[in-house]
């Protein structure tokens, strides 16, 4: 191995720490991928098959948001949680954490429209 | 559980209709195509060039029909040095990742669908200590669970590592 005579990477820990240091995000990748090769092909545990609950068999869920200053965002992101889910027993928890904006206006808005959206404010973060 | 189990299941592609907006497959948005595909070309070229840059150099320096981009012996020999590196360093990584999917499957189907993994006793205690706790602080079960709006004072707020101590307490 001549290559070896000239790198020497095994004489000394810190030739092969510097080695490691060079190495390591290609060996990561390697054994993520891997690791997915893995989980498609040898793991046997996976869930394949989904299953479409009925109303009365869906357990209670709850959605947490947390926000602070979500003024642009908030009402959207609610907007799409009550109309576009696939689920109907669930309720969603807003944690609104000090926000000095209008997010707290807008959250009180859409409590008039929803009547599962929750809303926590805490006070000072 | 075998009711379920009979029922059609969801199918996938129609799922994704559902929920999936990706204007580049989608007909018509022929500007996002024309310059997405541009962009993908001019970064797979960015991704050959010092792919072509080593190969052309080392693996292929004695082909001819090939143009060298460099010519250095330490060049090569760092290269061919990485080279045994990786094809060791993969093996190793493959033998490993292969055998923690055989042993994680093996311990799937012999404990984690055989027996509950935690300590029950201890987490009901605790469930109850959290219980009082948060009765105390916020008002009971029955309230917190249905208030459709509620302030949390500052005076209200968990210390750090409040919930932490709180076991440590109760557990003594």
């Amino acid at each position: 191995m001549e290559v070896l005579q000239t790198l020497k990477p095994f004489e000394s820990i810190w030739n092969f720490v510097l080695l490691l240091l060079v190495s390591y995000p290609i060996l990561g990748a390697f054994a993520w991928f891997m690791g997915v090769i893995c989980y498609q092909t040898v793991y046997r545990h996976r869930h394949t098959k989904f299953y479409e609950l009925a109303p009365k068999d869906q357990p209670f869920i709850t959605i947490m948001i947390p926000a602070h200053n979500e003024e642009v965002m908030i009402a959207h992101t609610i907007d799409y949680l009550m109309n576009s889910l696939n689920y109907t027993n669930f309720e969603v928890l807003v944690t609104d954490d000090g926000s000095t904006d209008e997010t707290p206006q807008i959250l009180a808005e859409l409590q008039k429209k929803y009547a599962n959206l929750r809303v926590i404010t805490i006070e000072k973060n | 559980m075998s009711e379920k189990e009979t029922k059609q299941p969801l199918d996938k592609n129609d799922i994704m209709k559902q929920y999936v907006i990706d204007n580049y497959f989608d007909k018509g948005h022929l500007w996002t195509k024309v310059w997405q595909t541009v962009m993908a070309i001019v970064f797979w070229i960015c991704v050959a060039i010092p792919v072509y840059w080593t190969i052309s150099s080392t693996l292929l320096i004695n082909n001819q029909r090939f143009l060298h981009a460099w010519r250095y012996e330490e060049g090569r020999t760092l290269f061919y040095f990485f080279d045994r590196f990786f094809i060791i360093a993969f093996i190793i990584l493959a033998v490993i990742v292969i055998i923690s999917t055989i042993h994680n499957n093996h311990r799937v189907k012999q404990h984690v669908e055989k027996a509950i993994q935690y300590d029950e006793p201890k987490m009901l205690a605790r469930k109850q200590h959290l219980e009082a706790f948060y009765t105390a602080r916020f008002g009971n079960k029955e309230f917190r669970e249905n208030v459709r709006s509620y302030h949390v004072k500052p005076e209200q707020n968990l210390a750090v590592n409040e919930i932490h101590d709180l076991y440590k307490e109760e557990e003594k």
